[in-house]
């Protein structure tokens, strides 16, 4: 894991932009995140905050590894994004200063405002988080297998220990509406998702195919709600709130609904937990369909399961892919599409043949996936899982690890 | 990315001992598989070697990351005592932090940052270490770490 901090002061990097820049934000979505100082959410409130001080941010763009650089050049030759990209005079990438190679490369013609300092690699540990194990010489800091808190290092080297915060700019000019949602009177931001702005207030209702980093889509039909004024029953994850809307997300009907939704996807395939790598929660991920499955009480399945068993591509050497799991959410579409910039996971055939496959239908390892694990990191369920090996006997021989063995 | 570069057999097999180690492997399937100096491959065959030349491998572990606790489905057994890392620096400090009382002997050495061009197949160092700042810029294949200036052009194949 690569270490950097934010290197930049929020006034300093003001005073490199003009009203007049049209300002693009990019971040990495791997070891950045990590260290606190990139991802989905820092774009966010960077944006937020120029915004809020008059800057134009025209668009923000999560790449899934950004120090490959053939995702960084997909990502600007996108047709839905070249545009934006074309028009951009200054780029802000929450990228380290490897990762900074790449878009120097691919954005020559932009302005690049740097605002992370890379000071070496280091560890994710589970007892004091991101720690810096191999600092660079030019830190003066020697390496240590214990590692060196961020915190520390930041103090050390005169970085700063945290990313942007938003109360150095000036208050968002944000537009806000009064929902009820179950009763309880909520208040966000006009124009917000519906599904988000229910878990932000800690009200949970079901999905599978909404994620935060990704489009919307409204495919899995999980997150249906009743909105008072409105004849159908709507998907929380495509509506976006207005002033005044009363939201039941749960009742009698809902509830059997999304029975109905989950007895259909356990029918689909054979969702057996017994077989599956995400049979067994871990501190690193769990499925979300026995997640919904428990949580709705669902025994069995009235339907007759489709007996038809497709191959496992075990091709790959980091990506498992069993299609027989894979309940068609599209996450993994949309990932590879939006955040890898590869477009190398899409849907094949029609109605109940609908399959996920790799590249022009090929084994995963035949076609151009590039293993950034954009669409494994957002699976709900153990169709697309990361490989863990054990190696034993005369032969080497290989078995796959499942989460169980944890 | 962090570009790793192979530690030669014969300087591993001197850190280890024929008649006490009973050694797993354990490595990583991020950088260093990329940068050619780990993965599937080369564990197999510095295992398969290793147990040529007489020294006790047992086994053998690959996990997607060595630097982040993903490293705890590495299930080692109670006759271990030994572990040859396939992982960075970074991910070898993770294994004797995780694995206290383990002997462990690295496989590779850290070079510097890399990037890569998936297209191309080719790594390009970015950020070397002091003692590799002669490598800045160099172009590596990816999956092998086999030198672009080293390889046959195609007029030579």
């Amino acid at each position: 894991m690569i270490i950097s901090f934010r290197s930049k002061s929020y006034d300093d990097l003001k005073k490199q932009l003009i009203k007049d820049d049209k300002i693009a934000i990019i971040s990495c979505n791997t070891c950045v995140v990590s260290c606190g100082v990139g991802g989905k959410q820092a774009m966010e409130t960077l944006s937020q905050m120029l915004k809020a001080d008059g800057y134009n941010v025209i668009e923000k763009d999560l790449i899934s590894i950004a120090c490959t650089l053939t995702l960084v050049e997909n990502h600007r030759a996108d047709p839905k994004k070249s545009e934006m990209y074309d028009d951009a005079t200054v780029i802000i990438p929450l990228i380290c200063e490897n990762g900074l190679q790449c878009v120097k490369k691919v954005f020559n013609d932009k302005k690049i405002l740097q605002v992370l300092s890379t000071v070496g690699t280091g560890n994710f540990t589970m007892d004091n988080g991101v720690v810096l194990t191999h600092p660079f010489e030019s830190t003066s800091l020697a390496q240590s297998d214990e590692g060196y808190p961020l915190a520390d290092v930041a103090e050390k080297l005169g970085l700063f220990p945290s990313f942007f915060d938003e109360d150095e700019a000036a208050s968002p000019d944000k537009t806000y509406v009064t929902l009820t949602v179950d009763g309880q009177e909520v208040v966000a931001e006009k124009g917000q998702n519906l599904l988000q702005v229910c878990l932000e207030n800690g009200i949970e209702v079901p999905h599978l195919c909404y994620h935060e980093e990704l489009s919307e889509a409204g495919v899995c039909r999980l997150c249906l709600v009743k909105i008072q004024g409105r004849r159908d029953l709507t998907p929380s994850c495509c509506t976006h709130v207005e002033d005044g809307m009363v939201i039941i997300t749960e009742d009698q009907e809902l509830i059997e609904c999304r029975r109905v939704i989950l007895e259909l996807v356990l029918a689909s395939h054979n969702h057996s937990c017994l077989t599956c790598s995400k049979g067994v929660a871990n501190i690193f991920t769990s499925c979300e369909l026995q997640a919904m499955v428990r949580k709705y009480g669902v025994d069995a399945t009235r339907y007759d399961e489709n007996p038809e068993t497709l191959p496992i591509d075990d091709s790959s050497p980091v990506i498992a892919y069993d299609p027989n799991k894979c309940i068609l959410c599209g996450r993994c579409v949309r990932a590879c599409e939006e955040v890898a910039g590869m477009k190398n996971i899409g849907f094949a055939n029609r109605g109940s043949q609908t399959v996920v496959v790799a590249g022009l239908n090929q084994l995963m390892d035949q076609s151009a996936c590039v293993s950034c694990m954009a669409c494994v990191n957002v699976c709900p369920t153990g169709a697309l899982s990361e490989k863990y090996l054990h190696f034993e006997g005369k032969d080497w021989k290989k078995t796959k690890i499942y989460s169980d063995s944890f | 990315m962090i570009f790793t570069k192979a530690i030669s057999y014969e300087d591993i097999q001197k850190n280890l001992d024929k008649d006490k180690d009973i050694i797993s492997l354990v490595g990583c399937e991020t950088c260093v598989r990329v940068a050619g100096s780990g993965g599937q491959a080369r564990m197999k065959k510095l295992a398969l070697k290793l147990r040529e030349d007489g020294f006790n491998v047992k086994d053998g572990f690959l996990v997607p990351t060595a630097c982040t606790p993903k490293l705890g489905f590495a299930k080692l057994t109670s006759d271990i005592n030994t572990i040859l890392s396939l992982g960075c620096s970074a991910g070898t400090s993770n294994i004797r932090r995780f694995f206290p009382t383990y002997k462990v002997i690295e496989t590779t050495v850290d070079v510097g940052l890399m990037i890569e061009d998936a297209n191309k197949e080719t790594l390009e160092i970015t950020i070397p270490y002091e003692k590799y700042k002669q490598e800045l810029g160099q172009s590596f294949e990816a999956f092998t770490g086999v030198r672009k200036d080293s390889l046959p052009t195609k007029e030579a194949k």
